[in-house]
């Protein structure tokens, strides 16, 4: 009886894995993410209402008047943000009718002589930020911040440090951790990747970019394009660190290579030699997004991604998988080979598909604000995640927050 | 579905295995099969045994592990800060540490149901080894791959934004044997082969048609004719250009006899060009102008026969060491005003005379040759330009009554994209042996 009955049992056991498999498939991927068009170009207006609170100069306006430079640097979308939000059709000045609520605080402006800011007055700055705005208004206490959403571009997002591991030791600053954080940095698996985090991409200037524009008929001749640091000599000395060895693998396999156009100058032609370029390698630093990955996509040049478990810039509505090409580190030895193993009809359809204007236009922050730029784009995704959960509305007087959890130099007033 | 008779088989071998044992085979086959499609690897029944451990952390800092077996303890000791990333375990865990104490101390109430506790990342912080492969080298196929893929994006490029309907060229060139010749026409052999355009060549030899001349076209690759013109290259340096005239001419008779259509362009073999000077030539209506470059900064010493042009001899107090060039000048509304052509840029050898501008800057319209054709307004038909100087086409500009009607190409006469250098072997070079 037995064996007659095997073949069932197997096929039987075959199915059910199979549509468990299919079924543990969608909930490990998480939802199918709607790649079209449209969502690119939808209009938040109408779909939400923002309320900016008002905070003090010492904030906002005078932290940019202490140091012009913020407003170049790749941090600057914090300003711009503010800036945008304050003249859109979005803001409301009636708090009660508000689903978003935004707080002007720019954390990323205390700038180094190099221009490099640092990050160790930042929580004590959005700590005290948000008490201001907790003990002022009472719909921060509403939901502990469930409905607030702060813009946090720095390397590691709301870890505020530059580097991973002391980010990784923080750990997301506990106040905003119910929050909405829209930041530049996302990989996932990491701690400072914060679920449901709006990952944008750095600020480039808009108008900088569009000056060095050169004519699409101008033929692509070169293969690969990459400029930028391979060692970091002043802080790792001997390599492996900078990048996880990553740069210093492209530089040593291919430097000799004469398809690849690798050099640690800046060149006056930068932007004009990325749009004769093909590839345009955009491989992890000291965190796993760059500035390239914005230029790359400007400038119709495919980018050749190098960022394990990198989450990039709004991935639910861009489809990244479309317009680039992904290595994993472990595999940059074997780039050429995989470079030129793609066959000539999916480069030009990558290169078609990163032709859709909407997709150049959701990477830039222009000032002022033009229709589908990453502002937009801000908002649209601000917009999918509602309506708000009735479950954030805490009970009265209720706390889950713990103000007096982190390390004790951000207890300090600032 | 070969199972059931071998398990059968088996069973009648061994008759050990009974019926519980393996139902329970099979459910922990069938679990671990799940558990792969769920992780994403596959797991053998060993993993079993390493359940228990923390070596799943070694897994994962395979990378890190590996650099650090040939730094060890120097690493530690130079660069503290990273000998908590080190021992990777100690950092996953504090990784993990991190997040379980965020959640159980906040205790986050999410919009969405809260995920599920996620394994640490592959990639963690510290020392990573930097991949070198023992063969860095590029490979010539893929390198040959890749320039295919360039050649092929460029042309896509080239349909999408560019009209399409390309105009043949009908290129003119006089030449003569000699000891330089294959190395001048092998130069304008290979640039001919960049052209992305289609193109007609014309040789026009003086000395009729000799044998060298002939072994070196067959090897272009590109369609030429080839036209013999009795009188042979006279010797003086002096005397060739005004001879270089008449071949052309007798170029220009070719196309018109044969109703050849297309854009004539005058390729000498001293010439370099620029693969934009082709793209630019394409926008001619009916004569266009180029601004050509002259490199002839140098001086000619006379011998008897033919002398190498040096460098050296004769510096720059005879001749300007300032760019020379022949072109069209442009007013602000990009109209052509006229021609820079200074004297002492009067082409080489000095030539004189309305013919001093280079007949290779200028391209016109075939139809502009052919017998009937009725001429637009301002140009001087074929017969009409050959009563201008004796019988034979002094320059293109002979076609035109009004040289502003020029029209001037290569972003109005300001991108040079053309050079002329004239050298020639000495007479008793040998180069190359055939």
């Amino acid at each position: 009886m037995e064996a007659a009955l095997w073949p069932w049992l197997h096929l039987l056991t075959l199915m059910c894995i199979f549509i468990s498999g299919t079924l543990a498939f969608d909930t490990v991927r998480g939802t199918k993410p709607s790649i079209t068009n449209d969502t690119l170009r939808d209009d938040p207006v109408g779909r939400l209402k923002v309320y900016v609170y008002e905070l003090p100069t010492r904030y906002n306006k005078e932290v940019v008047e202490r140091d012009e430079r913020c407003l170049a640097h790749m941090f600057a979308a914090e300003i711009f943000l503010h800036e945008f939000l304050l003249s859109s059709p979005v803001r409301t000045l009636k708090p009660e009718e508000a689903d978003w609520f935004f707080t002007p605080v720019y954390t990323t402006c205390d700038l180094t002589k190099n221009g490099l800011p640092l990050p160790f007055k930042s929580p004590r700055m959005m700590r005290s930020a948000i008490h201001y705005i907790s003990t002022q208004w009472p719909y921060w206490n509403r939901t502990e911040g469930a409905d607030h959403f702060f813009i946090v571009p720095h390397d590691f997002g709301a870890c505020f440090h530059y580097k991973e591991e002391k980010a990784i030791e923080r750990g997301i600053l506990r106040v905003l951790r119910r929050s909405t954080l829209v930041q530049t940095f996302g990989q996932s698996y990491h701690v400072c990747m914060q679920q449901g985090s709006i990952v944008v991409p750095p600020y480039a200037p808009t108008k900088r970019i569009m000056e060095h524009l050169i004519p699409p008929s101008t033929p692509r001749s070169i293969f690969a394009y990459f400029r930028g640091l391979f060692y970091d000599v002043g802080n790792d000395p001997e390599g492996g660190y900078y990048a996880r060895g990553a740069r210093a693998s492209i530089w040593e396999n291919f430097k000799n290579n004469p398809l690849f156009d690798l050099s640690t100058e800046h060149p006056a032609t930068y932007y004009e030699d990325m749009q004769r370029a093909i590839f345009c390698l955009c491989p992890l630093g000291w965190a796993p997004w760059s500035p390239r990955l914005v230029e790359a996509v400007v400038f119709g040049c495919i980018p050749v991604i190098i960022a394990d478990d990198i989450v990039l810039p709004f991935a639910d509505v861009i489809p990244w998988i479309e317009i680039g090409v992904f290595l994993a580190e472990d595999d940059v030895p074997k780039l050429d080979t995989i470079l030129a193993s793609l066959s000539a009809t999916e480069v030009l359809k990558k290169q078609k598909a990163l032709a859709n204007v909407s997709i150049k236009q959701a990477m830039l922050f222009p000032q002022p604000s033009l229709p589908n730029d990453g502002f937009h784009q801000i908002l649209n995704g601000l917009a999918r995640k509602l309506p708000h959960h009735p479950s954030i509305y805490l009970q009265e007087g209720t706390r889950v927050l713990n103000w007096t959890a982190g390390p004790p130099a951000d207890l300090q007033p600032w | 579905m070969a199972k059931p008779s071998r398990s059968r088989s088996r069973v009648a071998s061994y008759g050990v295995l009974d019926g519980a044992s393996r139902l329970f085979r099979k459910f922990f086959h069938g679990l671990l099969c799940l558990a792969a499609l769920v992780l994403g690897f596959r797991l053998s029944g060993e993993a079993v045994l390493f359940l228990g451990t923390s070596s799943k952390d070694a897994l994962f800092n395979r990378r890190s592990s590996i650099g650090l077996h040939l730094e060890g303890i120097d690493v530690a000791l130079k660069f503290p800060y990273i000998t908590e990333a080190t021992q990777g375990s100690s950092l996953a865990d504090l990784k993990l540490h991190g997040r379980n104490t965020s959640q159980s101390t906040d205790n986050q109430v999410k919009q969405q149901p809260p995920p599920p506790q996620r394994k640490s990342s592959r990639v963690n912080v510290g020392r990573h080894e930097i991949l070198i492969r023992s063969q860095p080298h590029p490979d010539p196929l893929q390198s040959f791959t890749a320039h295919n893929l360039l050649k092929l994006v460029q042309h896509e490029q080239m349909l999408l934004y560019e009209s399409e309907e390309y105009k043949r060229f009908l290129v003119v060139t006089p030449t003569f044997a000699r000891t330089f010749q294959a190395l001048h026409l092998t130069c304008l052999i290979h640039t001919l082969r960049t052209v992305p355009f289609p193109l007609t060549w014309i040789v026009v030899e003086a000395g009729g048609v000799s044998h060298e001349t002939a072994a070196l076209l067959s090897t272009s690759q590109v369609s030429f004719h080839h036209v013999g013109f009795p009188e042979a290259m006279p010797v003086p340096l002096e005397q060739r250009p005004q001879m270089e005239v008449r071949l052309r001419t007798e170029g220009l008779r070719f196309i018109r006899e044969k109703k050849l259509d297309g854009i004539v362009i005058f390729m000498d073999d001293s010439i370099t060009y620029s693969s934009d000077f082709f793209k630019e030539a394409q926008k001619t209506k009916w004569i266009g102008g180029f601004s050509v470059g002259l490199l002839s900064d140098f001086s000619v010493t006379k011998d008897a026969g033919e002398t190498l042009v040096s460098a050296n001899e004769k510096s720059s107090s005879s001749m300007p060491s300032t760019l020379q060039l022949q072109g069209p000048v442009c007013d602000r509304s990009e109209h052509m005003i006229g021609w820079f052509a200074p004297v002492e840029a009067a082409g080489d050898f000095g030539l004189q005379g309305r013919g001093a501008l280079e007949w290779a800057g200028f391209s016109l319209n075939g139809k502009l040759l052919w017998e009937g054709y009725e001429m637009p307004a301002g140009f001087r038909s074929w017969n009409e330009g050959l009563k201008q100087s004796e019988n034979f086409i002094q320059s293109p500009l002979d076609f035109v009554q009004n040289s502003t009607l020029v029209e001037p190409l290569g972003d109005c006469g300001r991108s040079i994209l053309l050079w002329q250098l004239r050298t020639e072997a000495r007479a008793d070079s040998k180069f190359p042996s055939r």
